[in-house]
């Protein structure tokens, strides 16, 4: 994978990441409790699970965009990425649905759900505790590193 | 009116922060009493503006883009975050900072000498954006024609490279290194400005992780550059460029793994800064801020040797030599702790967040992280909270704080930090 691939993948998660809908969306879950954000997905024809829906689908968009690059350079994009707060904020509601099932047609539950966006929360939490993942990490450049080299 | 500044902190109504004393020249280019080392160049930058009389001043160090922004914001001088100085309001201006705005102002009617002079001043205040409108681009006879020429397009390209960073260096594979190449090809008839550039080039591969062969290449460029320019120096410059060129040398036998070499080159570097006898400030701190990336550069030189406690003692040698520079402290940090001197470690981070930026949030951070392993996890849960509301697009600290243990003290905390990072 080239640096532009790199590139092109943070891009491409920062576009979803500050799309008006989502980032609207995202404000109101970020300000609410647990227990709503759950509730959030229990009324299939609510425009909030909907939202709900949408907000998952994001990260599971992102998963597959940085499943897209090879192990070596994922990093790049978890050093800039809160993966692992994300799926903490959003694990009210995907549980809810794993439960309820996703089909909203149909009352089987969907272990399965959000599977991507898991996946590569689990790969975010390893590369934490690798050396480079014990770095300092930001959102924003920062004017210094941890650490020196 | 002008020195407002000066005024509101004599009056006794409102004492500054820390921060704000250390890199004082930085908002309007007053000296400060103490500070670090890049700090206090700015004096220098602006004698030579001031005096023409008086050599060029350039120190080695650039400050990344971000680094103006970051120090405005965190001690709450908003108004001077701009991206020209003619934008910070005429009431807050100093003396000196209004006279480097009329420069600006006329900027067509200067000489080349003294354009470079004023880029010099803007660069070290990080005003890298307004440098690359100010500048146009030289084509290579302009260059080659005289060496004021040649500064002003090797800084306008330092500006443009530096502007561009985002993150670590070694990241920066993408860089456009065209017009610093140019500079480099100028050689001997270039000057220093052409060494300036091709060690650039060198460093910059280095780090990059430019294969051996072009490190070799770039290497011979730059020994060549630098043989014929320090043939033409004066002494002190001469063995300024020649400690500068055997520092950025080490970098290839180090890609071979030749640590012998590496030792020499890195030797050589050191005793050619130690043999600088400066003649005045201004030289005083070039020897001062020469010295300052050797020994850094020796303290990674004795981590990559497996030498932990040369690399003590060299860590601690800079944070004698630059105490109010915060990297410094963030450095002996990492070595303590490489040493597995977890409590010593969080000492000199904890020292860092006191200076402040840019180490603010990533010292605190990092002390939050020696007081974890500590198993301290209160302690730990504050430097951790302190990190993150230092740096608002925060992704370390508030995972830190998730994976504290669950307590119900510090449920509060993480539940707070789950509102709280920047989504």
């Amino acid at each position: 994978m080239s640096i532009a691939d790199i590139q092109n993948a943070i891009s491409q998660s920062t576009a979803l990441r500050t799309n008006p809908g989502y980032h609207g969306f995202m404000t109101i879950v970020h300000t609410s409790e647990p227990l709503v954000v759950a509730a959030m997905a229990t009324n299939t024809s609510s425009v909030q699970y909907g939202n709900i829906r949408m907000a998952v689908g994001v990260w599971e968009q992102i998963a597959q965009i940085v499943g897209k690059l090879s192990a070596a350079d994922r990093p790049q994009v978890f050093q800039c990425t809160p993966v692992s707060l994300m799926w903490k904020l959003l694990l009210p509601a995907i549980e809810k649905i794993r439960s309820a099932g996703a089909d909203p047609s149909s009352p089987t539950a969907s272990p399965g759900y959000a599977g991507n966006f898991e996946k590569l929360k689990d790969e975010y939490n390893a590369w934490t505790q690798t050396p480079a993942g014990k770095t300092y990490s930001t959102d924003a450049a920062q004017a210094v590193h941890a650490f020196f080299g | 009116m002008p020195g407002t500044r000066q005024t509101e902190w004599r009056s006794g109504q409102k004492w500054p922060p820390l921060p704000e004393l250390l890199l004082r020249p930085f908002i309007d280019l007053e000296p400060c009493g103490q500070g670090p080392l890049y700090a206090r160049g700015i004096e220098q930058y602006w004698n030579a503006l001031a005096e023409e009389c008086r050599p060029q001043f350039a120190l080695q160090r650039a400050l990344p883009a971000i680094f103006r922004a970051q120090f405005l914001s965190e001690i709450g001088r908003l108004d001077d975050i701009v991206e020209d100085p003619r934008q910070v309001p005429a009431p807050l201006r100093s003396a000196r900072w209004e006279t480097l705005c009329q420069a600006i102002d006329s900027w067509h009617e200067l000489s080349a000498d003294r354009k470079c002079r004023v880029v010099l001043l803007l660069h070290a205040l990080c005003f890298y954006a307004l440098i690359s409108r100010l500048v146009f681009e030289l084509d290579d006879t302009e260059i080659a024609a005289d060496r004021c020429q040649a500064e002003l397009a090797y800084w306008w390209a330092s500006a443009r490279y530096m502007s561009n960073l985002r993150g670590r260096a070694k990241d920066y594979v993408g860089a456009d290194m065209a017009d610093i190449e140019r500079i480099a090809r100028l050689g001997r008839h270039g000057g220093p400005v052409a060494v300036n550039a091709a060690l650039k080039l060198l460093v910059h591969a280095a780090k990059t992780g430019a294969p051996a062969d072009r490190l070799r290449g770039l290497q011979a460029q730059a020994e060549q550059t630098v043989d014929a320019v320090v043939a033409e120096a004066d002494v002190f410059t001469g063995r300024l460029l020649l400690s500068r060129y055997y520092r950025a040398a080490a970098f290839v036998p180090q890609r071979q793994g030749l640590r012998a070499d590496v030792i020499r080159m890195m030797d050589l570097a050191e005793q050619y800064a130690a043999s600088l006898i400066p003649s005045d400030d201004a030289q005083e701190l070039l020897y001062l801020e020469n010295l300052h990336p050797v020994l850094e550069s020796r303290t990674k030189e004795a981590l990559w040797l497996g030498d932990l406690d040369l690399a003590l003692s060299r860590a601690r040698s800079v944070v004698d030599l630059d105490p109010y520079d915060p990297r410094t402290w963030l450095e002996l940090g990492e070595v303590r702790s490489r040493r597995g001197e977890i409590a010593e470690a969080a000492e000199s981070y904890a020292v860092a967040a006191t200076l402040g930026p840019p180490a603010s949030a990533i010292a605190r951070h990092m002390a939050g992280t020696c007081y974890r392993d500590l198993g301290q996890p209160m302690l730990a849960g504050f430097f951790f909270k302190e990190a993150a509301e230092a740096d608002g697009r925060a992704i370390s600290p508030h995972d830190a704080i998730q994976a504290l243990p669950d307590v119900p003290v510090i449920a509060a905390l993480k539940a707070w930090s789950l509102r709280s990072f920047s989504f």
